[in-house]
């Protein structure tokens, strides 16, 4: 007894010493509309505190609040941007990066999703290829790659990159289709959601692109591996991909269902369903969860 | 062999001269000599309406096949990155010549200098740009930095570029964008043909009023002014800060 005190004590001494640099401290989120939340409550908008990564809503019990569970001092500063791209635009995974590293306080925990718009944003293809219009495995890997090389470039040592995979577009518009039909496509036509894919008729062409994605997974598996290889012992960088073979094992492989999205645009995870799946998803892909709970995040 | 060692030469004397020193990137001032050896110049612009900037260059990749076939590049102070085409000009003296894969061509028009970057790689290059390139500058998050003066010259050389018809989407009734055209007050502020505008600082957008609010941005009556937009199905408010 007299033993497990002195434990007791000493440790209450010794353990705010002893944590590690690389112990979760702050948390931030490279992202587009959904790591903004948007339409996460039927409402058009973006609503932060309703995303899977930054959260604060107990429904989705957020990437944040599953750290702050673990370290009530977590905090967080996301930098995501509604509408944008890994690869194009002003607000992309490096310009982003950049803002992390302008940080006074570094983060030293990243969660890393986009993707969607670099599909959605890009006009239809050819008669022939579905996919002509779309960026090169190449050029999306090279933006990635972009974004890593600067964050582990400012990132204090011990610190983690997560970056999952991006959603499958053409899933999300089969999910808008089994949710209502004419609506969905009515709301898809007038304020022009990703009419890459809810414009294209052809279920093969739709196929197509949805194949190019799960590429473009591969792409992102590539270089986080890539990139672990060139910072070991400084920055981590993991994935929650491992290919495109099994259904609902990762974000990139989710088949969202029709309660999974909003019901504005048809298009975004909803706070309850999709939002607190992706939350559950990245969380048990990183350093706390078990990779194999995945699937089950996702039923 | 003379020919070979003679192209040799006058293909490596921008890198020749970046080595010695004379860093082509470099001047901020553009002569007459070069405005008159632009790729797309504009029309009656004096060389002193023009200014040059360093820049690199990162080629993320490419893409497409023939006359659809573009690259990627990526300037890496800003990360700003766009879609270039065979024939585009980066600012107004860069032309991308040609798009291979994984690689490109690019011309100098005022050195006639060719350079080919791999993807991956970097390109540091003498970007001219006309006062016009700069009326409107993105610099993330949606916000925009314009210079009322010249886009009040803007409108008023290529017009506001641009008409809407109002569309019923759920409880909002936005002015949808028809077309943009190139080089208009418009296509300056970053719209593009299928944006909903659905207000302007609190005020509804609508085909009668679109024109005075776009022209109003060159008018610099307030600090800021705050659009919000829909593209893509997401909603979001612009700023646009008047400098």
């Amino acid at each position: 007894m007299r033993l497990s005190v002195c434990l007791g004590v000493l440790s209450a001494v010794l353990l705010p010493t002893l944590a590690s640099a690389a112990d979760p401290s702050k948390l931030s989120g490279i992202g587009d509309s959904i790591s903004q939340g948007w339409g996460a409550n039927n409402f058009p908008g973006e609503h932060p505190e309703l995303g899977f990564g930054q959260g604060t809503d107990a429904t989705v019990n957020s990437l944040y609040l599953r750290y702050k569970a673990k370290n009530a001092a977590m905090t967080k500063q996301f930098v995501s941007v509604s509408g944008a791209e890994m690869v194009g635009g002003r607000d992309n995974a490096a310009g982003q990066a950049a803002r992390i590293c302008a940080m006074t306080a570094k983060p030293n925990r990243v969660v890393i999703e986009l993707g969607g718009n670099d599909v959605c944003s890009r006009d239809k293809g050819t008669t022939s290829d579905a996919t002509a219009n779309l960026y090169s495995v190449t050029t999306y890997r090279n933006a990635l790659k972009s974004a890593l090389d600067l964050l582990a470039g400012c990132l204090p040592t011990g610190s983690q990159v997560q970056v999952l995979s991006m959603p499958r577009v053409d899933y999300l518009y089969n999910a808008g289709n089994a949710k209502n039909v004419i609506t969905c496509n009515l709301v898809w036509s007038i304020a022009g959601v990703c009419r890459v894919v809810t414009g294209e008729s052809n279920a093969t062409r739709r196929a197509a692109i949805g194949a190019r994605i799960d590429q473009y997974n591969d792409g992102l598996r590539a270089e986080v591996e890539a990139a672990a290889a060139r910072y070991a012992g400084t920055v981590s960088f993991i994935t929650d991909w491992r290919g495109s073979a099994v259904s609902n094992s990762s974000v990139g492989t989710y088949k969202f269902g029709k309660d999974d999205i909003d019901s504005f645009d048809c298009f975004h995870p909803a706070k309850d369903t999709g939002q607190r799946k992706l939350a559950c998803a990245a969380w048990e892909a990183a350093e706390y969860g078990t990779l194999s709970n995945v699937p089950a995040c996702l039923k | 062999m003379k020919t070979q060692l003679l192209s040799f030469v006058v293909l490596a004397l921008p890198w020749l001269a970046s080595c010695n020193g004379a860093d082509l990137a470099s001047g901020a001032t553009v002569s007459e000599r070069e405005v008159s050896a632009l790729a797309v110049a504009e029309p009656g612009a004096k060389a002193t309406e023009y200014s040059a900037r360093s820049a690199t260059l990162r080629l993320f990749g490419t893409q497409g096949e023939g006359a659809a076939a573009f690259a990627t590049l990526a300037d890496t102070a800003t990360w700003d990155t766009s879609n270039v085409r065979v024939g585009e000009t980066m600012g107004r003296s860069l032309k991308l010549s040609a798009v291979r894969e994984s690689a490109i061509e690019i011309v100098d028009t005022t050195t006639n200098s060719r350079r080919t970057v791999r993807a991956g790689e970097d390109l540091t290059v003498r970007v001219i740009e006309h006062e016009f390139d700069r009326a409107a500058r993105e610099t993330g998050e949606h916000v925009f930095h314009i210079s009322a003066s010249s886009l009040t010259r803007v409108a008023s050389r290529y017009g506001i570029g641009t008409t809407c018809e109002s569309v019923e989407l759920a409880t909002y009734t936005p002015c949808k964008l028809t077309a943009v055209a190139k080089n208009s007050l418009a296509a300056r502020v970053g719209l593009q043909a299928g944006d909903l505008l659905i207000s302007a600082d609190g005020v509804t957008v609508t085909p009668d009023n679109l024109g005075a609010i776009l022209r109003g941005l060159g008018e610099s009556r307030s600090q800021s002014v705050q659009l919000t937009l829909a593209r893509g199905g997401v909603f979001f408010p612009r700023v646009y800060l008047v400098e």
